[in-house]
């Protein structure tokens, strides 16, 4: 199968260095504190946050900072061929895990001791790069639920094949057995806090995949930037704190 | 979500006057908000607001083997999912009983009881590919999203609305040409590409489908769709599922306190009038919906 045509275009009509269409929209939820809808493409992901609340496991509690709890889940619906998986399976808790290490690290925990944030990803579409869309979507939703952060930590995968770079795999890419480097970036610190690359690879291959990965992360981090700008103007509006 | 014995009695007390607290009649619904077709890789779905329930249905065919009890008969599954995101208390197995519960129900609503023999919900003969050999199978997988009240009636009007949305490809299958003598020749299934851009044919009988009304009993009156926290009030909450026609297909009683069997043929009739009507405006609304390929 050729997934780079010689005119240079991928299977999805993108060039190699084309992110797919993003969009986002901010409290969704009726319940939540804060949630958000990721969609980079045909990847769909819903996150919710509850808290900074008072620790439920008492012995879980750290003096000095707030604990982070986060849920991964695919709905049953959301991958081409129907798979009922539950919340306990083993990619599913390696998610979870992946997800949690990159907002510790984004959210301010040492303002918020003693207390829990619990963040729950739900994936309602799943077409390659489900994990930093869910880093995005989890991000969007501690912002909206007002929870201090860092910098905005944003997501992007990017891979290798037949000789080309590509940036945002999707599925069919994500499924061709090549390198795939998923990062998560803090675009104004310029720190990565997230790198997971299971392929072996040259050096300066690797190098130029990880550049074209961060520079899909600004993107993607400069859109997340303007989209919650325009939520909190829409909220200021609403609240009569600023004009149109 | 639980609420202090203030508030239920606050509830409580508007409900007796014939006030509820979002501005109801007690016969009225809640507003509802549907959105169809949005996930682009399920063969038919849908989203319902009822107040703020909130609830996505994604349904997805595939080709299977039948049940040795209904050789010539399709299958349909159905299974709820408390999304942790609706509250942190579905996390880990937390609503996994309670999504057992509403898919049970769900599953009873959609398909007759007795498949062969049809009426009463999907006519599942119609997806029947080869008798005894394939069949479709629909998943019906319903993910709540938000909890505020009458999930098993929202779980019901958006299952209808996904399934209604649903195109399951034609399908042409050949007997394998070449096979040796005595063998079964095994059949090949093709699915034909689509030539009308309808993604396929509808499924028949959605209109048949009961639609599940809860009503809950608050000391002397009866509200219509019940919000959680007057679920919480209510001695006793009955769901009543009824057709298009009105006439009552099921009743389940739930609550604390119990329901007055005298009082039940006057509480059913009300549901099942209140279960046609919105039906009615659901296939009204979906015959003029864009219809959506899959």
């Amino acid at each position: 199968m050729e997934y780079v045509t010689p005119e240079g275009l991928r299977i999805d009509g993108r060039r190699p260095k084309e992110l797919r269409r993003l969009d986002c929209s901010l409290d969704v939820l009726q319940s939540a504190d804060g949630s958000a809808v990721f969609q980079m493409g045909n990847t769909k992901v819903l996150a919710a946050v509850f808290g900074p609340h008072e620790v439920e496991v008492r012995n879980q509690m750290k003096e000095d900072k707030a604990i982070i709890k986060c849920e991964y889940a695919m709905a049953a619906f959301s991958t081409g061929e129907r798979r009922k998986r539950g919340k306990s399976d083993r990619r599913s808790q390696e998610l979870s895990l992946v997800i949690k290490a990159a907002l510790e690290q984004t959210v301010m925990v040492e303002l918020l001791p003693r207390t829990q944030i619990d963040v729950y990803v739900q994936v309602l579409q799943a077409d390659g790069g489900t994990r930093v869309a869910a880093i995005n979507a989890a991000v969007l939703a501690l912002a909206s639920a007002g929870v201090p952060l860092r910098d905005l930590a944003a997501g992007c995968a990017a891979g290798y094949l037949e000789g080309h770079s590509l940036l945002d795999l999707n599925f069919q890419e994500d499924s061709a057995g090549g390198p795939d480097c998923s990062i998560a970036l803090h675009p104004n610190s310029d720190r990565l806090v997230l790198l997971q690359m299971d392929s072996r690879l040259p050096m300066d291959t690797f190098e130029a995949v990880l550049n074209l990965a961060q520079d899909g992360c600004r993107a993607v981090a400069s859109f997340m930037r303007q989209r919650l700008l325009e939520h909190t103007r829409k909220l200021a509006m609403a609240r009569g704190a600023v004009r149109a | 979500m639980s609420h202090s014995s203030a508030e239920i009695d606050f509830c409580t007390q508007s409900c007796q006057h014939g006030i509820r607290l979002d501005g109801r009649a007690c016969e009225d619904f809640r507003p509802l908000e549907l959105e169809l077709g949005l996930i682009a890789q399920a063969s038919g779905s849908a989203r319902l607001h009822l107040g703020s329930t909130d609830v996505i249905v994604g349904v997805k065919a595939e080709v299977g083997a039948p049940l040795r009890e209904h050789p010539d008969c399709g299958r349909l599954q159905a299974t709820v999912e408390m999304s942790s995101c609706a509250s942190p208390e579905y996390e880990g197995r937390g609503g996994e009983l309670w999504g057992l519960q509403l898919a049970q129900a769900l599953e009873a609503s959609l398909v007759p009881e007795h498949p062969e023999k049809g009426g009463g919900g999907l006519d599942l003969r119609s997806l029947s590919i080869i008798p005894g050999k394939a069949v479709w199978l629909l998943y019906v997988d319903a993910l709540v999203l938000n909890d505020g009240g009458g999930v098993l009636c929202v779980c019901v009007c958006v299952a209808l609305a996904a399934l209604s949305n649903t195109r399951v490809c034609v399908c042409v299958f050949t007997m394998g040409g070449g096979a040796g003598e005595g063998d079964a020749a095994e059949p090949e299934i093709e699915l034909e590409d689509d030539e009308e851009g309808e993604g396929g044919r509808p499924l028949q009988g959605v209109a048949e489908v009961p639609l599940i009304v809860s009503l809950g009993q608050v000391d002397n009156a009866v509200v219509v769709d019940p919000t959680c926290l007057e679920e919480q009030c209510a001695a006793s909450v009955m769901h009543i599922a009824a057709n298009a026609r009105g006439e009552v297909c099921g009743v389940q009683q739930s609550g604390r306190q119990g329901v007055d069997p005298a009082a039940l043929v006057a509480l059913m009739e009300r549901g099942a009038a209140a279960g046609s009507e919105v039906l009615a405006s659901l296939h009204a609304y979906f015959k003029q919906a864009p219809q959506q390929g899959t």
